[in-house]
């Protein structure tokens, strides 16, 4: 068993080795805003004429992968957006807000308004950057009350 | 969630406290990350990763890329709940010199 000044020195360990983990990620605002710009542009494309519709998507989903992934070898890590607590709340708004941006996108193009496409691409990509900001202040609140 | 508090002896020692401190705030880390947030070489992390392993707390992924293998380590369900326990009692010896 150990003792009551050890323990001590435990804790401080486990603060210490949690403290400089958001460090690893000093281009995550840059990844964040590539993503934004692609899930704008996905959001906008589903209103767009054919052969748009179909290519934008086509390009962006690699793209975002590509681009979640140069992110993980970069970081060394990643958080789950369904189990980690505080994230998954505002990650399933972000999804319906994206989903209902893209039907309106779709509605614009059948009822001949080509400006509400561009308007909803606008507003997924301002969203996307929010949510991304959010969710990463929610992950470094619950580091901190890990961090005891 | 609170947990009992436990004294688990597998966890204890500062290297594997550290990677379970890590590995309770990720979804997964990879070991090259975990060793430098540590400061330890790879064979040191390597020991501690086999016990915690062997204990059930820890799963290893590797994943080759490019010619080049990456490992990926992640905490089990029973490596949170342990962890979770072995800090409580932790928590509670530490109250004990306030």
């Amino acid at each position: 068993m150990t003792e009551p000044t050890d323990a001590r020195e435990a804790l401080n360990a486990i603060y210490s080795a949690r403290r400089n983990l958001p460090g690893n990620a000093q281009h995550a605002g840059t990844y964040n805003f590539l993503t934004a710009f692609i899930t704008g542009l996905v959001v906008a494309g589903q209103g767009f004429p054919s052969p748009w519709s179909t290519i934008i998507p086509f390009v962006s989903f690699p793209t975002i992968i590509f681009l979640l992934f140069l992110g993980l070898r970069a970081q060394g890590w990643w958080i789950s957006v369904y189990t980690a607590p505080g994230v998954r709340g505002i990650a399933f708004a972000t999804l319906s807000i994206l989903v209902a941006l893209l039907c309106i996108s779709v509605c614009g193009k059948n009822l001949g308004m080509m400006w509400v496409p561009f308007a909803t691409g606008v507003a997924a990509f301002l969203i996307m950057n929010l949510s991304g900001g959010m969710m990463w202040r929610a992950w470094e609140r619950e580091l901190e009350k890990a961090a005891l | 969630m609170n947990s009992i508090p436990q004294f688990d002896p597998v966890i204890h020692p500062p290297g594997r406290l550290q990677i379970c401190a890590i590995l309770t705030v990720v979804a997964e880390a990879e070991f090259a990350m975990v060793r430098d947030k540590i400061e330890v070489s790879d064979s040191v992390l390597s020991k501690h990763v086999k016990l915690l392993e062997e204990a059930g707390y820890l799963k290893i992924r590797k994943v080759t890329l490019a010619g080049r293998q990456r490992t990926w380590l992640a905490i089990t369900a029973d490596g949170r709940r342990a962890f979770a326990s072995h800090v409580a009692e932790l928590k509670r010896l530490a109250g004990l010199v306030e």
